[in-house]
């Protein structure tokens, strides 16, 4: 019985060695930063180009590839990745009673595979539309539908153990003294319509169109109405929905952000709305922070600012809506007829990363950022912040490696999900525009003034 | 319905085909970009923005309330969101019944020795309250009440030797629990097995009554009940348990015995409140 004690469990399953890992890197990065000990700052590629016609301003910002990868700096960068996440994984791995030399291998191929991701999705045209959910799909889907996912390959293909890493180590970034930033506005525009909204789509989702796929109804909700793929990858985990179920999400997601980001300014500029309405307008309904800010940024300054105030909200209820959504499925649906839940099921249930994803963001919000300064936990979550991505990146390549397009097109439950994104998004908008309408136009408030 | 099947599928082809065409004008074109800004949709957090810093460190707007304060509307929020959507869940997860089709209750083996007597238990008498309720509804509506009650001959009947002496012909604990208040318009069906059907008058009584659906109640769900329900099935009545006025010794054998019914005879499981808004 002692291999199923629970202190062992501490060490010896996912979620908690998730937590440990977020937290090692989540130390070594502030040790890093705050006693400015070495450089922990992770692999990224700096934007390139395959050769489009940019402007002056574009291809200012261009590192031809050629000279990125010429850089000592780059490989030692790169070095330090795969070490750290490797070491970490494998150990991670071998705790949970996968073989060291079997998973060690495995590892560098999804690092390899990964490393290709992150390369394609830096292109300029691609980073500015699809980036590197997409791609890591795509990429992994490509290997795992034309040669198919070798064996020795399968011991490396675990996604919600880097996803669950991943999401500890955001929780850093989940700053509380955030949600005061817009005052009563963003609140009423953030936190009031958003779980209106994901309440609206459970509904829709689960009795009108008869989903029984509750993580599926959930994950797509959260993506529609908090900020699409970072917001499905927090409460698919909670939720523990399937693979298929979170790239379904994430597909649909990023395929609309990109039509509403390019679409929603025009719109707006079109009825003539105020340029703090349309701002709100586009952070309340644009699935994805980048999105946001650049559709934002079309209507000027005053818009960009009202829509990010708006979205840096709603990043933050990642958090609580990841929290409250485990607590609602370890209590209510993953129940057989007729049985109670009891505390001690209950505590079962419930995914431990979430535990770990909000020390790390109470850690970040109270402690770090009162003793070191704002500053200081931004320069943390700026080399953090790529190991998350990182994570993410194997976490979906890993997705791709096991998805089956058959499986997929099964998925669509007859566009089911389309539908439900389609309706809970008109239904967001719609919501969002009679807040900020309410909140913004000055018929009730005062409009507030952005310096 | 294979028409509107067609649609559906013509529908979901001609947007998802039109969102594709879309997306990829939209990124040949390279339209709703910001030449100043090297980022676009595909910076999924605020984070993963470059040089975020710089996009999103404003302090642009002076909240005049205290801190505290957005931090207990935020949590009182979220808490009644919360509250709500447990609500609307338990809300679409109560099954809406029609009408129940000339239903009639069969109580089981609510006896002195099966609630106080020889077998005895405490979770036996947990639904008498709940059973006396949905017996007075059902009397009340005209629903007729049937007794099945276990009528043994000392003795004689198989099941003594598994569970030793109990509801004995003319003692008073094959005798139905006063709380259930027998009268005069109610039915009993003495039986000598576990199903109130076997080699008893229930089914002739139930036909003679135009009964086309049971209500099982009584005990224990996971026994009686369970044999009572297959015979009902069988014979082709439609079969709903009320799911506080049946139980079992144990937590375990009750939740198995709801699932086995509902799996094995479609019988749903009810609340009284339900049973008694559909007789």
């Amino acid at each position: 019985m002692a291999k199923n004690n629970n202190l062992s469990k501490l060490w010896k399953t996912e979620d908690w060695l998730a937590v440990w890992i977020g937290f090692i890197i989540i130390a070594i990065g502030m040790v890093a930063v705050l006693a400015q000990a070495f450089d922990f700052s992770a692999l990224t590629f700096k934007t390139w180009s395959w050769g489009e016609s940019l402007t002056e301003a574009q291809a200012a910002k261009i590192v031809p590839l050629g000279q990125q990868l010429a850089a000592g700096a780059f490989w030692i960068k790169l070095l330090r990745t795969v070490l750290v996440l490797g070491v970490l994984f494998t150990v991670g791995a071998a705790l949970t009673g996968e073989k060291v030399k079997k998973f060690i291998p495995a590892f560098l191929v999804v690092f390899f595979l990964s490393v290709v991701v992150r390369l394609i999705s830096a292109e300029f045209t691609l980073n500015r539309y699809l980036e590197w959910a997409f791609w890591a799909l795509i990429v992994g889907m490509l290997v795992s539908n034309t040669v198919g996912t070798p064996k020795w390959l399968k011991p490396a293909v675990k996604t919600e153990f880097y996803i669950k890493t991943g999401l500890v180590i955001m929780g850093f970034s989940v700053l509380f003294s955030n949600i005061a930033k817009f005052g009563l506005y963003g609140l009423g525009i953030a936190w009031i319509v958003t779980p209106v909204v994901i309440l609206f789509m459970w509904w829709f989702g689960t009795k009108v169109l008869k989903m029984d796929n509750k993580p599926l109804v959930i994950t797509m909700a959260s993506a529609t109405s908090v900020c699409g793929t970072s917001a499905a990858i927090a409460t698919g985990a909670a939720s523990n929905c399937k693979k298929d179920d979170l790239t379904m999400a994430i597909s649909i997601s990023i395929i609309f952000t990109v039509l509403m980001m390019a679409l929603e300014p025009v719109i707006i500029r079109a009825t003539g709305m105020s340029a703090i309405m349309g701002g709100a307008l586009i952070g309340g309904t644009v699935d994805s922070t980048g999105a946001v800010a650049v559709a934002g940024s079309v209507l000027g300054g005053e818009a960009e600012q009202a829509a990010v105030l708006v979205k840096m909200i709603q990043n933050i209820l990642i958090g609580f809506i990841a929290f409250f959504v485990a607590l609602f499925f370890a209590t209510s649906v993953n129940r057989k007829d007729g049985q109670k839940v009891g505390a001690g099921e209950i505590w079962t249930r419930f995914p431990k990363f979430i535990i770990g994803f909000f020390v790390a963001s109470l850690v970040a919000s109270f402690l770090i950022q009162p003793l070191a300064g704002a500053d200081q936990v931004k320069a943390i979550n700026g080399v953090l912040d790529q190991y998350k991505n990182w994570a993410f990146v194997l976490a979906f390549v890993s997705i791709g490696l096991d998805t089956n397009f058959k499986d997929l097109v099964k998925q669509m439950q007859g566009g089911k999900p389309l539908w439900l994104y389609l309706v809970g998004q008109c239904f967001n908008v719609a919501l969002t525009f009679f807040a900020v309408w309410l909140l913004l136009s000055g018929v009730l408030f005062p409009v507030p003034h952005l310096s | 319905m294979s028409g509107r099947r067609t649609a559906a599928r013509v529908a979901l082809i001609a947007v998802g085909a039109l969102t594709l065409a879309a997306v990829v004008y939209i990124m040949v074109r390279r339209i709703g970009l910001n030449p100043e800004l090297d980022f676009g949709a595909g910076a999924y957090y605020y984070a993963d923005i470059p040089e975020y810093e710089k996009v999103l460190d404003w302090d642009t707007y002076q909240a005049r309330l205290p801190y505290w304060v957005y931090v207990a509307l935020f949590l009182a929020w979220g808490a009644l969101m919360y509250w709500l959507w447990k609500r609307i869940d338990k809300h679409i997860n109560t099954k809406k019944m029609d009408k129940l089709n000339h239903p009639a209750i069969l109580v089981v083996d609510m006896l002195n020795d099966f609630v106080t007597g020889a077998l005895a238990c405490d979770r036996g008498k947990a639904i008498v309250p709940a059973t006396q309720r949905l017996l007075r509804a059902a009397r009340e509506k005209g629903v007729p009440v049937i007794f099945c009650n276990d009528c043994h001959l000392p003795g004689i009947d198989l099941e003594l030797k598994l569970w030793g002496d109990h509801a004995i012909k003319g003692t008073p604990g094959a005798d139905v629990i006063p709380e259930l208040e027998l009268c005069d318009k109610d039915y009993v069906v003495p039986k000598r097995r576990y199903s109130g059907f076997f080699q008893t008058d229930l089914d002739i009584l139930l036909k003679e009554l135009g009964v086309r659906t049971v209500i099982i109640t009584g005990l224990h769900t996971h026994m009686c009940c369970r044999h009572t329900s297959a015979d009902a099935y069988m014979l082709g009545y439609d079969v709903v348990v009320a799911k506080e006025a049946t139980n079992s010794f144990t937590e375990e054998d009750y939740v198995g015995g709801l699932a086995y019914l509902k799996t094995c005879y479609g019988a749903d499981a009810y609340s009284n409140d339900e049973l008694i808004a559909a007789m």
